[in-house]
């Protein structure tokens, strides 16, 4: 087990304003996952779920209000950021929006490599080496060492994203939909990547996504979220035939045709003008 | 009857930047949209699709410029309007959707205020009248309570709301060209399946011709009727959605459709460890 989270539960606080008192909101709900090592395990959901709250919480950037979350056998809820240095390493994020997590000012060289000197001692051929290597890894090259975010593909940014999370050899590494800004032929050979990091580097996912139909391809389980809660954990390579709820039924009626003669509408023919086309 | 082509693209050209540094966005480029169906038009990042949406609307930046070709709309050569005619066109005769639908509303006016100016901007009605039109068109593209929507503003509402509001917007003016560049890419599946509903809905029962400009083949997989294919600024090939997808003849289309089937070979790094 690499990680856990028992009963894991977020609030947050919303002034109303001046007398009318504070609102609740509960993102995370009583959520108790187990990430195991070396497999993926999807998180679906719609919008507003809370699946990027409760993968905030994972990776220490928010405090649970309450339940724990263990990392290998050990409960690190509440640890002060100094104690969870050692453990930032091993964790690591892929943004939906990575350029907003990027600092503008820097170059694609510096963003690759800040976490190698924060945490590392390179001298400055090695640095170079290594970040040449991650760009490789998501097929850039040196052309790109000089560019500033702004001067990057939506696609291209997002690489950069997963070059920086992968710096510092994480053995989990969350992502929050990592790919709905990449067209399909990149989104296939990123899918590709993770797949041999997972064999490669014995490596662990958690996979944030609105996208059902990344799930069978790249995930092992997947736990279906609505309102903060984890309605379900089921296999993901059987979803359709042992999930009990009928929310995860509608996500998975919602995903599109995968060819025209599959169309989810009947009522959507291409019938009709491709015969009038023949005829 | 056979349906004619309400936009027709005649080997158009598009260039950004000048002298030595110019890029060929767009290489003798011909394409049709009829009214009442939906053409797809796809490519990865960078083929050109969204430019080739620009230049109908004369929306290009500053650096980019038509070097050769023509667009028609049904009987005009938009090339050959003057910016103010061609405004008015926009709106009036043709309208265009966007990715993010959330940023390219106003988010510091009401729903009801923007759609109003929109329709004030192009037919002579009371104010009074205009709230009307508004209300009939949020209530057509399907939102609940179109009447209580006008006082809202775009945070308070969800991106399929407001890429609804966007459609409304899009076609109140009487708008029978739609370009929808990547309608659905910022929404969630549930809401992605609504909104392509809902295009599909608009084309067949009100005739609206769409050009849809996607990478998301399962999208033109659903409700398409013609693709065509871009790579690199040309078109590649183009047809009835079935033959694209079930008899792709060019090479590039064929990848197009190969890389449709996510399964990720797990073979591969077994034998690249067994290698090294």
């Amino acid at each position: 087990m690499l990680m856990e989270t028992e009963l894991l539960t977020k609030i947050y606080r919303q002034e109303r304003g001046w007398l009318s008192g504070t609102e609740q909101v509960v993102a995370v709900d009583h959520v108790s996952l187990k990430l195991v090592q070396g497999t993926t395990l999807g998180l679906v959901g719609e919008s507003g779920c809370g699946k990027s709250t409760l993968s905030r919480l994972l990776i220490g950037l928010e405090r649970p209000s309450s339940g724990r979350i263990m990392y290998r056998g050990t409960d690190i809820t509440g640890w002060s950021s100094r104690r969870l240095r050692p453990l930032r390493p091993r964790i690591q994020m892929v943004f939906q929006n990575s350029c907003a997590s990027f600092d503008p000012l820097l170059p694609v060289e510096r963003i690759v490599s800040e976490p190698l000197d924060n945490y590392n001692r390179l001298t400055r051929k090695e640095r170079m080496r290594e970040v040449l290597d991650l760009l490789s890894l998501v097929e850039l090259d040196e052309r790109y060492l000089k560019r500033y975010p702004h001067e990057l593909s939506g696609g291209q940014q997002q690489r950069v994203g997963i070059a920086r999370a992968l710096a510092l050899k994480p053995e989990l590494l969350i992502c929050d939909e990592p790919f709905s800004s990449l067209d399909f032929m990149l989104r296939k050979s990123m899918l590709q990547l993770l797949q041999d990091l997972k064999i490669q580097r014995h490596l662990t996912y958690l996979f944030v996504t609105h996208d059902l139909s990344l799930v069978p391809e790249l995930c092992d389980e997947v736990a279906v979220m609505q309102r903060g809660r984890v309605l379900e954990t089921v296999p993901a390579a059987e979803m359709a035939e042992a999930s009990r709820h009928l929310y995860t039924r509608q996500l998975l009626e919602a995903i599109p045709a995968q060819t025209p003669r599959s169309r989810k509408k009947a009522e959507r023919s291409w019938k009709a003008i491709y015969e009038n086309n023949q005829g | 009857m056979e349906r004619g082509a309400m936009l027709r693209i005649r080997k158009l050209s598009v260039q950004f930047g000048s002298g030595e540094e110019a890029v060929e966005a767009l290489k003798n480029v011909n394409l049709e949209v009829r009214s009442g169906t939906i053409t797809a038009l796809i490519g990865e990042s960078g083929s050109g699709k969204s430019a080739a949406a620009l230049s109908v609307f004369g929306l290009l930046d500053r650096s980019g410029r038509v070097t050769a070709g023509e667009v028609w709309l049904d009987d005009t050569d938009l090339l050959r309007l003057k910016p103010s005619e061609l405004r008015k066109r926009r709106g009036k005769d043709m309208a265009m959707i966007f990715q993010d639908p959330v940023n390219a509303l106003n988010p510091v006016l009401t729903i009801g205020r923007q759609m109003i100016e929109t329709i004030r901007g192009h037919q002579r009605v009371s104010r009074q009248e205009a709230r009307r039109i508004a209300v009939e068109q949020l209530a057509r593209v399907g939102l609940p309570e179109p009447d209580k929507q006008l006082g809202r503003y775009p945070f308070q509402m969800s991106g399929g709301m407001c890429q609804r509001v966007m459609i409304a917007l899009a076609l109140v003016s009487g708008a029978r060209l739609l370009i929808a560049d990547e309608p659905t890419t910022a929404l969630d599946v549930t809401i992605q399946a609504q909104i392509l509903q809902e295009l599909y809905r608009l084309s067949r029962q009100d005739g609206i011709g769409t050009l849809l400009i996607t990478h998301d083949l399962s999208v033109v997989a659903e409700i398409a009727d013609y693709v065509y294919v871009m790579k690199k600024g040309r078109i590649v090939e183009t047809g009835h959605v079935l033959d694209i997808f079930e008899r792709p003849g060019h090479e590039y289309t064929k990848q197009l459709m190969e890389s449709r089937c996510l399964r990720v070979n797990p073979a591969k790094e077994t034998a690249m460890r067994q290698g090294g």
